[in-house]
């Protein structure tokens, strides 16, 4: 229960020079936070000297992280690739907000501390799954693809993780924790449908272009290729500064 | 049609070959861009040489460098608060 433990002292050094630390940290692409995106030093220096209920600067930060978090969008951008209706749209963005907001919340309400680089290492795998799909390369290989749907609410769960163990990550104050995360999810919901739209927007003209089923094609082998950059760069992480 | 979900790539779809090239092209891809990008300037990693060439390796030992000592203090960190927890607090051994 990471969360209840009483705030930690250091006697020798005074807590004004936190922020400055990671500032100087973050700056450099501190990877023990192992973010796939790093989460701006002045962000985690709020969250760390603040504590009480603070709904709106939590939703902001919630809604930029999943804006500026290019792991989640790539996901995004490949799920919503071949869906035309917005109704599918609607449906599968729900999976993979109910998904990635139960693991959310029970994450850090319960401190569940799975390793970051292992788990944002799942979220590329996401990426690489999904351009396969949008290829057919597991119906074509296998005869039948995995349920789409059960799967983005499978890899929701991760993406959940990952938005946990970054807040963990945090040292978020236990003081307001329920209403500042609540906030924070929905802060990501708000920052995942402006995604969505501008994502949405693009691909409308973009479909509307003569090349696009040829185009298509090499940009899901793209978003693969990204997806497998992902990996490799989070395991590398894992295997160097994890496992020493 | 096997792929029946409304995600499914409505175009014709390709052959199973063509699928297995691509997806080699992918980790070729992938692999080259870790090789002499993402590790040199993440890690310091540098089998091609390409990221000393760059400019990137030095940033990647760095960010090494500062890693580890952050995991040593979280880990001494860690270790001071679970002995404030059971002793009196006394002064930071540093």
């Amino acid at each position: 229960m990471t969360l209840n433990r009483p705030p930690r002292v250091h006697p020798a050094r005074p807590r004004r020079i936190w922020p400055l630390l990671m500032a100087a940290l973050v700056f450099a692409g501190w990877p023990a936070t192992a973010l796939a995106h790093g989460v701006a030093a002045g962000d985690k220096g709020f969250i760390l000297e603040s504590s009480g209920v603070l709904l709106v600067p939590f939703a902001y930060l919630g809604a930029k992280h999943m804006v500026t978090g290019y792991d989640h969008l790539l996901f995004l951008f490949g799920v919503i690739f071949f869906l035309y209706r917005l109704r599918d749209v609607g449906l599968y963005v729900t999976l993979f907000a109910v998904g990635h907001s139960t693991t959310l919340l029970a994450g850090v309400l319960l401190g569940v501390h799975v390793n970051p680089y292992m788990i944002d290492a799942i979220i590329g795998l996401s990426v690489v799954y999904k351009a396969l799909d949008n290829l057919g390369a597991f119906s074509r290989w296998f005869g039948v693809a995995p349920d789409a749907r059960a799967a983005t609410l499978g890899f929701g769960f991760a993406h959940g993780l990952g938005l946990a163990t970054k807040i963990l990550d945090f040292q978020i104050s236990p003081d307001g924790l329920v209403a500042n995360l609540v906030a924070f999810n929905v802060g990501v919901e708000i920052g995942q449908l402006t995604a969505l739209a501008a994502i949405l927007i693009a691909m409308g003209y973009w479909r509307r272009t003569h090349s696009f089923h040829r185009h298509a094609y090499a940009a899901n082998v793209v978003l693969m290729t990204a997806g497998f950059v992902l990996m490799g760069y989070q395991l590398a992480g894992f295997f160097l500064l994890s496992l020493s | 049609m096997t792929d029946a979900h409304p995600g499914a790539n409505p175009a014709p779809h390709p052959t199973s070959r063509q699928l297995l090239r691509s997806s080699v092209i992918a980790v070729a891809g992938a692999i080259l861009i870790l090789a002499t990008v993402v590790l040199p300037a993440e890690y310091g990693i540098d089998p091609t040489g390409a990221g000393r060439a760059l400019g990137l390796t030095r940033m990647g030992e760095i960010k090494l460098r500062l890693a580890r000592e952050a995991v040593a203090d979280a880990a001494a960190d860690e270790a001071a608060a679970k002995e404030e927890e059971t002793a009196e607090p006394v002064a930071a051994p540093r």
